[in-house]
């Protein structure tokens, strides 16, 4: 409920309340014309980002569980793959030079 | 959701069936592309907007660079208004904002000549001195006292019309808020008019 006093103010404020002096014709023309001029402003490229921001949320997630597979499979596979002929040819030989010493427990030199 | 003003500010739109589509509508014509839409978005909106930034400024020196200021962020902005508001709302506040980063820059510049509203001059108590001055100018003035806060909500609520609820939703404040400063700016304005001998 408005006090009389506080009802005389608001119509007294809306009564002479402060209007704007008309618009310039000059307003509309050079607000299109500055959104004309940014390229930054296209409201094509506001769709496009629309677009992009799912892309974002979850594909980049399901792109990088790939990759974390791929690199741990990758490595599973070369730790556990086979001997290749030259790494076996020199592990001959370093067993044909070096023997464990049944006392120490240590690889030493083949007498 | 059409925006409700009032038939004053309905007269500045040059496009009448413009009105036939919805605000909602011509967003999303303008996001797809179409220049058009958003020009008569602007026809709808920019007496209303005009009229809130000249009230919250009082200075028709900047007025039309801050409408074209408000309509670029709104444009820039588009794609980031949520459908459940309601377009004026949206637009109101933006428009806000940019007044109250004018009255900042303009604080930081004025600090120093700044007059506190008793330094103002006291006119007579006389009708015949009252009459002589612009009443319009009185109001400008009289707002002009408050703070950019109490400012919007008496010019929302009291000039504008708009609900309280509407105001709190546009401003971003709580339903209490509003009506704590639509009291102390009542408050205020009856004061300085009181002291400018006009007693309402």
């Amino acid at each position: 409920m408005k006090e009389p006093s506080e009802e005389r103010l608001i119509n007294f404020l809306k009564e002479h309340q402060p209007s704007p002096p008309p618009a310039s014709m000059e307003l509309e023309r050079g607000l299109f014309d500055a959104i004309g001029n940014e390229p930054t402003l296209s409201i094509a490229s506001s769709g496009k980002r629309q677009n992009i921001l799912p892309f974002i949320n979850w594909k980049i997630g399901l792109v990088a569980c790939g990759l974390m597979i791929g690199v741990g499979v990758g490595f599973n596979s070369y730790t556990h793959s086979p001997i290749d002929s030259l790494e076996a040819e020199n592990l001959e030989q370093m067993d044909s030079l070096y023997a464990i010493d049944p006392d120490t427990g240590l690889y030493d030199v083949k007498l | 959701m059409l925006a409700s003003y009032s038939s004053s500010d309905l007269c500045t739109c040059m496009i009448p069936v413009a009105l036939i589509e919805e605000d909602s509508i011509l967003v999303q014509r303008t996001l797809s592309g179409n220049q058009e839409a958003f020009r008569l978005l602007y026809r709808r909106h920019v007496g209303p907007v005009r009229r809130l930034v000249y009230q919250m400024t009082t200075d028709s020196q900047v007025l039309d660079d801050l409408t074209q200021d408000v309509f670029l962020k709104v444009h820039r902005n588009l794609s980031k208004f949520r459908e459940d508001a309601q377009f004026s709302t949206w637009l109101f506040r933006i428009a806000y904002n940019v007044c109250q980063d004018y009255h900042r820059r303009k604080g930081r510049s004025n600090k120093m000549v700044s007059l506190p509203v008793e330094d103002l001059p006291v006119s007579a108590p006389d009708a015949e001195v009252l009459s002589r001055l612009d009443r319009q100018e009185l109001v400008g003035r009289a707002l002009e006292t408050l703070t950019p806060d109490h400012r919007a909500v008496v010019i929302l609520h009291d000039l504008q019309e708009k609900s309280q609820e509407e105001v709190a939703q546009l401003l971003e404040v709580p339903v209490g808020t509003i009506k704590s400063r639509l009291f102390y700016g009542r408050r205020k304005l009856k004061e300085w008019f009181s002291s400018q001998g006009v007693y309402l």
